[in-house]
């Protein structure tokens, strides 16, 4: 099982989960924040630090990313 | 009492001599998130420390302006209050409670054995010998005189700076206008998990269309601002229950003044007018608020620009853009530029400049979303070193140093600034005068102020090494993790 990070729409560029990731998994495209699931380690620090509510967990139980 | 001289008409404010309050080790004028965080971080080193303030509690824009939403780089001072905001429900997603934050303002500077005097006007300042040496204040209690070897300026306006005679800049530089104020409001009895459910929040998040409709079909009897600015959710609050309640950044004024008290009370009576308006709107129009009323507006303007006082070194455009580092860092932004347009709605977020000898419209980062753009559209604009479309590039961690310097006046000694009054052009200090980055600023500056005592030198001529290396005892971040500073204990 694994817990997966995503940017939802609705990100407004502010960059503060960038800052917060301690895993450098996140980057800023013109769509918005994008988390790289490879380097993300989980923690949730984004979620929770993101002031427009736009990054949503997941919980999936197999690697390539299915929602559960 | 002032006698009226019937004769020629003119008001003389005569000669007198005025009581003093006492004699400090610092003196920190305006209790923003600038000067809270340069109180405490001053105290905390053992300085007899006063933090004067205008208004009735700390934290200003963050607190009372309603601006409940600490965004940069969250370290040192900034973090401890975070955290104990988490301890009492008062902060989620980046998103404070104003009331509790309040308190924790009180609590962290009363601890920190901060001498705080509320309901204070700093009028002027006093000055001898090109050095700063205290500031008058006006109160309930009357004029009064306070006394200090330091004096950090944190007043947003820069008024104890101006007051001792230091140069500034305000404004755009072709015409001196300001950046647009906002009065923010709050809004309650909202469904906030239909609104993050909803299609306007996945679609049109910033609500550019739905406003652009408004304004057609005549819902919005004129263009306030062509976007959300931002919207935040309130913690520790009812909530998942249809009664959520949030704090909104929506209403505008243009064409602002913000050194005139005329024109501030224009702006309160206009930004009120304009919640009015756009509450109601919101209500027909929004799902999720249909519920919702109009809580409160906040008791202080969001001015977001008035004096950037000169210092040592000025912060500029092309500084951002390039995502510049200094080695004499104090703290990080990671926020680029957010020009709220001094004379019509929107957002600027690139800026003109000249990179190789060519005529640039240059852009931080790619969140450029609600941004008016510059003339030739999308395909004018290049990051910070003129590269176009495809070929642009940002850094992974995006984000710039503001320099020990941009808090150093020049001229007048013993005195530093910290928060939006930083010394900074106008296209730069639309991008770093974020919450946390002036309570960051403001650390810096009560903790440099520390040390040039201890040290027995001006804070111009501290040395930075010194300064950066109890910023980072205290817990700031100066971009040690990502790369070397030159000097410093903690190189990586």
């Amino acid at each position: 099982m694994k817990v997966i990070y995503s940017v939802e729409r609705g990100c407004t560029h502010c960059g503060t989960c960038i800052y917060e990731c301690p895993a450098g998994a996140i980057r800023i495209t013109s769509g918005g924040a994008v988390i790289d699931r490879a380097k993300c380690t989980g923690c949730g620090r984004c979620m929770a630090n993101c002031a427009s509510e736009a990054i949503k967990k997941t919980v999936t139980d197999n690697i390539n990313g299915k929602e559960q | 009492m002032i006698p009226h001289k019937q004769n020629d008409g003119r008001i003389i404010d005569p000669a007198r001599e005025l009581g003093c309050i006492g004699k400090y080790d610092v003196l920190v004028v305006g209790g923003g998130m600038a000067g809270t965080g340069a109180a405490v971080s001053a105290a905390r080193l053992g300085c007899k420390t006063m933090l004067i303030e205008r208004e009735t509690s700390l934290g200003g824009l963050a607190t009372i302006g309603l601006v409940n939403i600490p965004l940069d780089f969250s370290c040192g001072i900034g973090k401890e209050m975070l955290s104990r905001l988490d301890q009492v429900s008062g902060h989620w997603h980046r998103n404070s409670d104003p009331e509790k934050h309040k308190l924790i303002l009180d609590r962290m500077t009363k601890e920190a054995g901060v001498d705080l005097l509320l309901h204070s006007y700093a009028v002027d300042s006093i000055v001898s010998g090109g050095e700063i040496k205290g500031v008058v204040v006006e109160s309930k209690s009357g004029r009064q005189a306070v006394l200090a070897d330091r004096v950090v300026d944190s007043s947003g306006d820069g008024d104890a700076a101006f007051f001792a005679g230091c140069e500034y800049k305000s404004g755009r530089p072709s015409d001196g206008m300001n950046q647009a104020c906002s009065l923010e409001f709050r809004l309650g009895g909202v469904d906030w998990d239909l609104y993050l459910e909803s299609d306007l929040k996945k679609n049109d998040p910033r609500w550019i269309k739905l406003i652009e409709k408004a304004v057609a079909d005549g819902a919005m009897p004129y263009m306030i601002e062509n976007h959300l600015n931002w919207v935040t959710h309130l913690p520790g609050r009812p909530q998942h229950c249809k009664m959520d309640e949030l704090s909104l950044c929506f209403a505008h004024s243009r064409n602002c003044r913000p050194l005139d008290a005329r024109d501030l009370t224009r702006m309160y009576l206009e930004g009120r007018e304009q919640a009015d308006i756009l509450w109601r709107f919101i209500k027909k129009r929004v799902p999720g608020f249909e519920n919702c009323y109009l809580i409160d507006t906040a008791t202080l303007l969001g001015v977001r620009e008035s004096r950037r006082i000169t210092g040592e070194y000025v912060m500029q455009a092309k500084d951002i853009a390039q995502w510049r580092r200094f080695d004499d860092v104090i703290t990080m932004s990671g926020h680029g530029y957010d020009l709220h347009n001094p004379d019509g709605p929107g957002n600027i977020k690139w800026a003109e400049m000249e990179i190789d000898g060519k005529q640039c419209y240059a852009i931080c980062h790619t969140g450029y979303g609600s941004s008016w753009l510059p003339p030739g559209g999308l395909d004018a604009l290049t990051d910070g070193f003129g590269r176009k479309g495809k070929d642009m590039k940002f850094p992974d961690l995006p984000c710039y140093d503001i320099p020990y310097r941009c808090l150093v006046p020049l001229k007048i000694d013993n005195l530093l600034v910290a928060g939006r009054c930083l010394s900074a052009d106008f296209m730069a200090q639309s991008g770093c005068r974020l919450v946390l980055a002036c309570m960051n600023m403001g650390q810096a500056a009560g903790t440099a102020a520390a040390l040039s005592l201890r040290a027995r030198v001006a804070p111009r001529k501290l040395d930075r090494i010194t300064l950066q290396n109890q910023l980072l005892r205290d817990g700031m971040e100066l971009g040690q993790k990502q790369r070397r500073i030159p000097g410093l204990d903690t190189n990586k």
